[in-house]
């Protein structure tokens, strides 16, 4: 299945319309919500340590060149490598020189929004390298053909029945295919299969949620324990990381690993919160013997010039899109690319350019709830909203909107007969309608009337009831 | 005109553009319970963890033989850290596998760095005498943690460390994944039981 941020529009109306997808969002709506609520009303100092939370990651973006040198230093000093890509294609190329090292290179990856980000898969894959994805939503998804949905459930929109026709067909088991099947025969089956792919593999590759400057750290949550087989079984261990995941020191990843499981999954902290610090140590016999640091930009290094400087403090815990009533209506894959809901919003038109995303940054009713539950305090209305404005300004939006727009600008400036000419449309406009009814459809306005109605203007306008509200208290 | 600049040039000059100056902070440890022993049980067991407690380290090998008995696992094969195996005395009578880490050892046993209060996890540094394998690969893991070990916050587990080991696992409960369905499932690809057997002796 292959989906783009430019088609949204059709991508958003299908999922509207797919009745297992829309239960599958609503389950998944309501649990993470709940669990992130009682998380945070379970910890009295939640607020404060988010508003800390965000300090760290602004105070780091502020001194970033600094920070990563400091990393770069620490991780060469353990014994490790530090390479830098400016782009995907670098990225891409960098994670594929490594692994043609290998003879019969067989990969065993855990779960990296940065490997979706530069389209890892498809290159290694092209490049007749054996990869598995090991985290259980990721590996579903690859078996579906499938991006992910979800940045911390990747394959959230699949039904226990559709991972069971998945795990028959690819692991040739038609046993599978029964009622009896349920999602701890699933899970171990799952396990019992990719136990094969840990212990044969010649490659692990993992992402990163921090990465700790003085000591040259890469640090990484789980709850399965896929990363920590990843990253000590392989004779070979790659971290893919964006540039802005750097902090100072292990004080302030424990703020960030407090806001961090709280806001995704409700949890205090995942099972598992590794720290790597280069390859294996003298005397080990265990641990990979190459321990390599993937550094990508792809657009972060510019992000942090420009007005979406914030949206680098993202740790992506997937809160805002948890709690976007977008996302809850049309789930992940109606974006079209990586990253979903209001970062995806700020992302994705920035990391593809504007005209590969011409319709995300408006599918937001500014609610705000995205900023509300951000655990680094990100304005994502704000960005949102400064995205429409670049968009505007690079003239990728349509033309008919450029016009409206145009129009209304015309007559907002002039307040007098703005006035005069609203009264006059309410007028109309409730002549139009049926009493007490609303608008069905007005011509040329076909489109934005085909999944609403325009409730009737009761006749006065807002400035109309204002006057006379401010004559009566003088 | 200098040389062409290489990437990691390139993203260090843009980034040096858009640099500023630090930001005020403060750093907050949630307020705990004044008994760490305690805390750490609760939230140790909220975690799925279970949790036995003994006088003195000479009850260790009692303590293992009546827990693998619990969960019919009494003849499993074992994998013992060689940093505790002095521990157990009569671990001649357990099936020990000698390998420090053999993948198919059912039972992995080992020792932590420090336990936290705050989140009921045990700390697990990575050497020679505990390789991190143990930690993932069986389907059961024992681990011993002694009263004193137990500390109140991350800050104060991160601050027995150094230097950094190869790999520090901060363990919070047996593996676990909600991938399917958002059901909670205990057992994905690490170990399905995390047993801790507290010693109160100092």
């Amino acid at each position: 299945m292959k989906f783009s941020p430019i088609e949204f529009r059709s991508q958003a109306e299908a999922a509207l319309r797919d009745d297992t997808l829309q239960a599958a969002l609503k389950r998944a709506r309501s649990g993470f919500v709940d669990k992130r609520a009682k998380a945070v009303a379970a910890l009295p100092e939640f607020e404060l340590l988010r508003a800390e939370a965000s300090a760290i990651r602004a105070d780091a973006l502020n001194r970033l060149p600094t920070l990563l040198e400091e990393f770069e230093a620490g991780v060469i000093a353990a014994g490790g490598q530090v390479h830098w890509a400016i782009d995907a294609a670098e990225a891409r190329k960098i994670v594929l020189d490594i692994a043609r090292c290998h003879e019969s290179c067989r990969i065993a990856k855990g779960k990296s929004m940065v490997a979706e980000e530069i389209g890892l898969n498809p290159a290694l894959e092209d490049a007749g390298i054996n990869v598995v994805e090991t985290d259980l939503g990721e590996y579903i998804i690859q078996l579906a053909q499938e991006p992910p949905s979800h940045i911390v459930a990747p394959a959230i929109h699949k039904t226990r029945e559709q991972v069971a026709a998945l795990f028959a067909r690819h692991h040739e088991r038609a046993e599978l295919l029964t009622e009896l099947t349920g999602i701890p025969e699933l899970v171990d089956e799952a396990r019992r299969v990719l136990r094969e792919t840990f212990l044969s593999a010649d490659v692990g590759i993992t992402g990163a949620n921090f990465l700790v400057a003085d000591s040259g750290s890469t640090v990484l949550v789980t709850n399965e324990g896929n990363g920590d087989l990843c990253s000590t079984l392989p004779k070979t261990h790659i971290v893919l990381a964006g540039i802005e995941k750097v902090v100072p020191s292990m004080t302030e990843v424990s703020t960030l690993l407090r806001v961090l499981a709280r806001s995704a999954t409700g949890q205090p902290l995942t099972t598992y919160t590794s720290v790597f610090t280069g390859p294996r140590r003298a005397g080990e016999d265990f641990g990979p013997e190459e321990f390599h640091v993937v550094l990508v930009d792809n657009g972060r290094a510019a992000m942090l010039g420009s007005e979406f400087r914030d949206m680098l403090r993202c740790i992506r815990c997937g809160a805002c899109m948890n709690h976007c009533p977008v996302y809850g209506a049309i789930g992940g894959h109606a974006y079209g690319w990586v990253y979903p809901g209001p970062m995806g919003q700020v992302l994705t038109p920035w990391l593809l350019g504007p005209e590969r995303a011409p319709d995300l940054a408006h599918a937001c009713t500014m609610n705000g709830h995205c900023a509300q539950v951000c655990p680094v305090g990100i304005p994502l209305p704000d960005l949102i909203r400064a995205m429409r404005v670049r968009e505007h300004e690079s003239h990728v939006n349509h033309v008919a909107e450029r016009w409206v727009f145009r129009q209304w600008a015309w007559w907002a400036k002039r307040p007098r007969l703005y006035g005069w000419a609203l009264r006059k449309k309410a007028r109309w406009l409730r002549r139009l309608a049926r009493p007490g009814g609303a608008l069905r459809k007005l011509p040329v306005w076909s489109g934005w009337f085909r999944s609403r109605d325009l409730p009737t203007p009761q006749g006065r306008t807002l400035r109309d009831l204002m006057r006379e509200k401010l004559r009566g208290s003088q | 005109m200098g040389l062409p600049m290489n990437s990691r040039d390139r993203i260090f000059a843009t980034l040096r553009a858009a640099t500023a100056g630090p930001v005020a902070m403060t750093h907050t440890r949630p307020h705990l319970d004044d008994d760490l022993a305690a805390l750490f049980e609760t939230r140790a067991l909220t975690t799925a963890a279970t949790l036995d407690h003994i006088a003195t380290a000479a009850g260790l090998p009692d303590a293992l033989t009546s827990y693998l008995a619990s969960i019919a696992q009494a003849e499993a094969g074992i994998a013992f850290a060689p940093a505790i195996v002095d521990l157990f005395p009569g671990a001649r009578n357990l099936p020990i596998r000698p390998n420090g880490a053999d993948p198919v050892a059912e039972v992995a046993v080992t020792g932590c760095v420090a336990a936290v209060a705050e989140t009921g996890s045990v700390l697990l540094a990575s050497s020679p005498d505990h390789p991190t394998t143990l930690n993932f690969l069986p389907e059961t893991h024992v681990v011993i943690v002694r009263a004193e070990q137990i500390v109140a916050h991350l800050e104060d587990a991160w601050a027995l460390i150094d230097p950094m080991p190869r790999a520090l696992n901060l363990v919070t409960g047996p593996s676990r994944t909600a991938d399917i369905e958002q059901t909670l499932q205990l057992g994905a690809h690490g170990p399905r039981r995390l047993h801790l057997i507290l010693i109160a002796d100092r």
